[in-house]
């Protein structure tokens, strides 16, 4: 099997995971797509000579890098946002559409939804209501099963860190699911 | 980390929970993620040779010339102290020299490169 067709395969088994976790944190399908991309592109460009082993850590780091960079970015133009508002307005310009600022929807079709199950649809959620960093620990460790270190290095982060932010998490979870997921 | 067997179960759960999440999307989006996929692949040849595969020779050929300076320059130019020359043999070359320590080394600077890094 040649390198491409091993990258291929490695990255058609992360993709629809990658998007959904991008897609968690951006709420919208276009972002979630356009940082899964880009995430795809650094990985090949930078590191497919990399042993296969060592794809899948890199991978999530720099998902999680584009993530915590679309975050920042994300907080950034709303605070301006917040800022020139009333002055926009005060000048008489139009804002744009409060509707279209809102979340799409996860991205999920009147299909997709019936198709999820209220217990999935529950803990999606309840991971929208945690931190970020809590939420990259949590699906770090506990779905692509990176261990402490791992995760560490994907979330730039200590491995003290890591501990603190994954029991946050499942305790918050916990809290918010309630009886049904005890 | 978490030694509480109810947390454990938890954890299991949601991850299964999360997969079966992420295993519902609709043609559009696979589509899409197929063509991200085939986009970034092909990016393969367009890339720059990677220092793994070119940078850690000539790494390697540059840290042979520079210990082959320091142990050769001395001797050259003055006597060296005897207790220096009879500490360095053929032995320390090899050692130093060893494919598998550049390996090694190229492995530690890899982690070390990822643990100081800026975000990629």
């Amino acid at each position: 099997m040649d390198r491409r067709q091993e990258l291929d395969g490695f990255l058609a088994g992360v993709e629809r995971r990658a998007f959904y976790t991008a897609r968690l944190a951006t709420r919208n399908a276009d972002d979630a797509l356009d940082l899964v991309q880009d995430a795809m592109t650094a990985l090949v460009h930078r590191y497919a000579d990399r042993p296969a082993a060592e794809w899948a850590p890199l991978f999530h780091r720099i998902l999680q890098n584009r993530i915590r960079d679309w975050s920042r970015r994300r907080a950034l133009r709303d605070r301006f946002r917040a800022w020139l508002g009333p002055r926009t307005e005060a000048a008489g310009e139009r804002n744009d559409d409060p509707i279209a600022e809102l979340p799409d929807g996860s991205g999920a079709n009147p299909a997709e939804l019936a198709e999820r199950s209220a217990v999935g649809s529950a803990l999606e959620s309840a991971l929208r209501t945690l931190p970020l960093r809590q939420r990259q620990a949590f699906l770090l460790r506990a779905w692509e099963g990176l261990d402490v270190a791992e995760t560490a290095r994907a979330m730039r982060c200590s491995q003290g860190s890591v501990k603190t932010h994954y029991s946050r998490a499942v305790r918050a979870l916990r809290a918010v699911l309630g009886d049904a997921w005890r | 980390m978490n030694r509480n067997p109810h947390d454990q179960r938890f954890a299991r759960r949601a991850a299964e929970q999360l997969t079966r999440n992420a295993d519902v999307v609709d043609d559009e989006i696979r589509a899409r993620l197929r063509s991200a996929r085939r986009r970034a692949l092909d990016t393969l040849d367009d890339r720059p040779r990677s220092a793994a595969r070119f940078g850690v020779p000539a790494v390697a050929a540059l840290a042979a010339a520079a210990l082959a300076t320091v142990l050769l320059v001395p001797r050259w130019s003055a006597e060296p102290p005897q207790d220096i020359v009879a500490g360095l043999g053929l032995e320390d070359l090899e050692i130093l020299g060893a494919a598998e320590d550049l390996e090694l080394y190229e492995h530690l600077e890899f982690y070390r490169w990822l643990e100081t890094s800026e975000p990629i």
